[in-house]
């Protein structure tokens, strides 16, 4: 969040506060977690009582990172469980929700509307379940959620921004509602790149207006490398070099957390690709739904696919694309938290789902993994 | 005379301002004929009348120092501000600036930290992002110049209260209508001298805290809460400032650009010494080659440090000096210019064909280049670092890496900056270019993260490093001023200011640390009113940082260190005795290594450093086996 070359419209919402309940919604990468991020800096700075709480655990850890630089202190941001649960010393099961009179009994005994709690961030509000909404803004001076229904993991037991914004009325006259309509993350380099894993009849992806306000805004990057390899070896030596000169914070992504039982190929697993990393001599953080949280996260980052969702990362690779079903949504999540460098390593060697096999090739930049190590003295032409 | 002559009268020199006025040198008070008049008017007419205008010695000289007339006529009247504590930084002044100089600017308090982030006060029709026309404020009525007021203003709740002082000429060339002035120029930041904030603030550190982008640098001691009850709903911009139309001058366009680019490289340069502490052993809050530009820039008489390194070809080029360059140079500087969002791989291509025919064709740069576009930035740099030939490619191969104006570039680099470079010179290099290249307004206004500290400079680790100008010293504003002066009036002399900025702003006393001290030592100076802090670690501060990377617990005499300091440490050890084997007296002993740092830091040991230090080299050696 920067003063300059961001929209006004975020500028103003983190120093916004006059209303009781808020609702900013809009596209991935278009800055809700960022303008809530700013805002718990801005009131956590003037001493204010305020915490953040979001859904995804690796979320929490990578808000933690960003809010710490801007001195906040972690225990401010904790995922919407963690937070809950140790509040009434018990459990929430989003499957199965309680229902509102039972969470106002359960924080009432709590004494929750007498701690003089200013602000609650909710991010990704979309994947907590409606009675959070009915019940939580009695208890805060304000509540400011940022939420997509696009973007909804678990759509079965998710609020709708329709069912959120319900409830903040209800509550309030003072409700405010922002939209936030630009993709702050992408370059349209990675962009471009990333769509074709989705079907063009998708029309939300493809809207041409999404490249067109890239253009506009002159996010403009490096194209997209896909590297080729035919054996893991030579695959290998060149992720070593990439990850050498990858910069800033860095995910390493794959489709599948643990190594599954009938494993035979390299680049699909967490667990696997970890192992790999570590043993190249990088120090590597993992996260996947069976494995245990990281206390904190060093600069490179081996996730799946889905836990990388919501957030961005300087420089993403994917050491294997392919895969033996098409995950068009995976494939493009996971491309789309670039915010500067992409790396897709493309494996030729076995015959299996090649999803960038019909994208169009100006789209990206092909390198067989063996070119660095075959460049030879004598071979000046450059 | 046409325009841009100078002519002198009563030992004042003064500028025709257009074409074809004369000068009638011997009439006493009608001395100045307008192009096809035959009646000539006084200086005082013609001055008012934008004839001609007043050259006061070096830039903006009357504007902080020298008393203006209005001024004596009307005594002295000053305005004074109290101003709230910065932490680290202690006010020892009040400001005190005369009335006549100072005008008021009620803006949106979003655009005032646009303005601060840019290091400029602009009109908003230069302004690139396009966020101007939301602003609620004067500006946005009238988006060609800086609306200005000879006295305060009533302030709406979202706004501040900019107070900023201009120079003659500036006054003197802007349109005015009543109490208003309409400023066609962008105004450099260090002309701010105070910022006024809505009279319904109860504390103004509360408020300041609330400023927390990034990108902003907030200048705490300049904030204060305003006086008159001066904040309301409804204010009169609307009534009061007429609408017009906004055309930008692309001369003006160019000179911001050019301003972004200098003010980027000096605040992006400064501070490069902190980021290689731990390789040098020596903190200092500016690098010598920052002070050696900065003489450059304002002259010998500003820095008058003798001991300095003589600048870089290429920093010089890239402040548009006119020196030699080398076909790198050139790159480098095509590449700095270039507003691109990032640099194309096939531009860089294109550029190193260029310098690798241009520097004779040497086959090792070849191979590194193509290393280089091949993705693998690190080896290529180490290649290009290893000969003399090739040391400027690795700055213009840094340049391709960090390219990108989307990505966090300009915090990325610092994370291996002092892995990258063998040297401090060379970062600097480096750092200097990607400042230009950026430009001032996308930098951080402080450092995140501070990479490579030395461990005996901890006690500096949670300090809030600034990487843009927070305006806490008068050298700082005479910095700004004086590249405001090169990108803007592309003048080429050694500016006579080190006066200029006189009591007029505040000045301010940073906190020195307490130091660790036989670990460390102090040099510490100024140059005029800033504060350089410059630490060193002492021979004993590297032989405790050495000893505790020997992984042990205790010294014993079995060890060479422990054989070198048994005369010393002999008696005040954990465990000791004399034993004879053979018939030779033996002397054992252990002592904790934490017992001998501690008898280092208290001066109760002596030892040679370069013997000791030898030791424990040796020492970790054998041990590790």
């Amino acid at each position: 969040m920067r003063a300059t070359p961001d929209g006004i419209e975020m500028l103003r919402m983190i120093d916004d506060d006059n209303f009781r309940g808020a609702l900013v919604t809009g596209c991935p990468g278009s800055g809700k977690t960022t303008v809530s991020i700013y805002r718990l800096v801005r009131l956590n700075n003037q001493a204010h009582k305020v915490r953040l709480v979001t859904y995804q655990n690796m979320l929490v850890l990578a808000i933690q990172n960003l809010a710490n630089v801007q001195r906040v202190p972690a225990h401010r941001v904790s995922t919407f469980h963690r937070w809950y649960c140790r509040l009434i010393d018990g459990g929430f099961d989003t499957d199965s929700p309680p229902t509102a009179q039972e969470m106002v009994t359960a924080l009432d005994d709590k004494d929750l509307a007498n701690q003089d709690m200013v602000e609650l961030l909710i991010d990704e509000g979309q994947d907590l379940p409606p009675c959070v909404y009915d019940v939580l803004p009695r208890y805060f001076q304000r509540i400011f959620v940022g939420a997509d229904n696009g973007q909804q993991v678990h759509p079965c037991h998710g609020a709708q921004m329709e069912q959120i914004e319900q409830s903040l009325r209800s509550r309030s006259n003072q409700y405010r509602r922002f939209t936030l309509g630009r993709n702050f993350r992408n370059t349209y380099e990675t962009y471009r790149f990333a769509r074709q894993f989705i079907p063009k009849t998708n029309r939300v992806a493809w809207d041409e207006a999404i490249l067109e306000r890239l253009l506009h805004a002159n996010r403009r990057g490096p194209i997209p490398t896909v590297v080729t390899y035919q054996n893991v070896e030579s695959r290998n030596a060149h992720l070593q070099v990439t990850l050498q000169n990858a910069e800033g914070n860095v995910a390493i992504l794959c489709p599948l957390g643990p190594l599954p039982r009938n494993f035979n190929h390299s680049g699909e697993s967490v667990d696997e690709v970890h192992r790999l990393i570590e043993n190249m001599g990088f120090s590597v953080s993992k996260y996947h739904s069976q494995a245990d949280v990281p206390r904190e996260l060093h600069r490179y980052v081996v996730t799946t696919f889905k836990s990388a969702k919501g957030m961005e990362f300087d420089t993403v690779i994917i050491p294997r694309i392919n895969f033996f079903k098409e995950i068009s949504k995976e494939w493009f999540v996971a491309c789309t938290r670039a915010r500067n460098q992409l790396f897709v390593y493309r494996d030729l060697s076995v015959p299996q789902c090649d999803p960038i096999e019909e994208f169009e090739i100006d789209t990206f930049d092909s390198q067989p993994a063996e070119t660095h190590i075959t460049l030879t003295e004598d071979d000046i032409s450059f | 005379m046409i325009k841009g002559s100078i002519f002198y009268r009563d030992g004042i020199e003064y500028q025709a301002l257009v074409d074809g006025i004369e000068h009638v040198a011997k009439n006493k008070f009608y001395c100045i004929r307008p192009k096809g008049e035959t009646k000539a008017v006084t200086i005082k007419q013609a001055l008012r009348n934008g004839l001609i205008r007043k050259n006061v010695p070096g830039p903006n000289y009357d504007l902080f120092n020298a008393p203006a007339k209005k001024d004596l006529e009307n005594g002295k009247e000053k305005y004074v501000v109290e101003t709230p504590s910065r932490p680290g930084i202690t006010t020892t002044e009040k400001i005190g600036y005369r009335k006549n100089n100072l005008y008021f600017m009620p803006v949106d308090q979003l655009r005032a930290q646009v303005f601060l982030a840019h290091g400029l006060i602009y009109p908003a029709v230069y302004d690139k992002a396009g966020l101007s026309a939301n602003f609620d404020d004067a500006l946005s009525l009238s988006p060609a110049d800086l609306t200005m007021f000879e006295s305060p203003q009533l302030l709406k709740k979202n706004q501040v209260l900019l107070k900023v002082l201009l120079n003659p000429d500036e006054i003197l060339e802007a349109g005015s209508e009543g109490d208003i002035i309409h400023v066609t120029v962008p105004i450099p930041i260090s002309r701010l001298v105070g910022i006024e904030i809505p009279i319904g603030n109860a504390s103004v550190d509360r408020y300041v805290d609330g400023w927390v982008k990034p990108d902003v640098p907030v200048p705490r001691h300049l904030f204060s809460i305003a006086k008159d009850p001066s904040w309301t709903n409804e204010n009169d911009d609307g009534r009061r400032i007429p609408r017009t139309s906004a055309k930008a001058d692309p001369y003006l366009a160019n000179s911001i650009t050019k301003f972004d680019r200098y003010m980027g490289i000096m605040a992006f340069l400064r501070n490069a010494s902190r980021y290689f502490s731990d390789k040098t052993g020596f903190y200092t809050d500016y690098p010598d080659e920052f002070f050696s530009v900065c003489q450059c820039i304002l002259g010998r008489s500003s820095v008058t440090r003798s001991d300095l390194p003589t600048p870089a070809p290429l920093i010089l080029a890239l402040l548009d000096f006119d020196v030699r360059t080398t076909p790198t140079i050139d790159a480098i500087l095509t590449l700095v210019r270039s507003q691109e969002p990032y640099i194309e791989k096939e531009k860089v291509r294109e550029l190193a064909r260029v310098i690798y025919t241009e520097t004779g064709k040497k086959t090792t740069l070849a191979q590194a280049f193509k290393t280089l576009l091949n993705g693998d930035y690190r080896s290529a740099i180490q290649v290009f670092q290893r000969f003399e030939c090739s040391a400027e490619a690795a700055i213009f191969a840094a340049l391709y890496k960090f390219s990108g104006r989307q990505s966090n570039g300009y915090r990325t680099v610092k994370q291996r900056l002092h892995e990258d470079w063998s040297s401090q010179t060379q970062a600097q290099l480096v750092l200097a270019a990607l400042g230009a290249y950026y430009g001032y307004t996308a930098l951080d206004a402080a450092e995140t993260t501070l990479y490579s500290v030395h461990s005996i400079f901890n006690f500096l680790k949670d300090e809030r490093v600034d990487i843009k100008f927070h305006l806490t010293s008068n050298f700082e504003r005479q910095l700004i001023e004086t590249l405001y002066q090169r990108a803007f009036l592309s003048k080429e002399k050694e500016y006579q200011n080190i006066e200029l900025f006189g009591e007029s702003v505040p000045n301010f006393k940073i906190k020195r640390p307490s130091l660790p001290r036989p670990l460390v030592s102090d040099t510490t100076y100024y140059v005029q009113d800033l504060l350089v802090r410059q630490y060193e670690v002492t021979p004993a501060g590297r032989i405790i940082d050495l000893l505790k990377t020997w992984r042990r617990d205790t010294i014993d005499e079995e060890s060479e260190v422990g054989k070198y300091l048994i005369s010393q440490c002999f008696f005040w050890a954990g465990e000791y005795e004399l034993s004879k084997k053979f018939g030779k007296k033996k002397l054992h002993y252990r002592i904790e290594k934490s017992k001998v740092i501690d008898l280092i830091v208290d001066g109760k040991i002596e030892f040679n450093p370069r013997i000791l230090e030898f030791a424990i080299k040796e020492d970790i050696k054998a041990y590790a086996k």
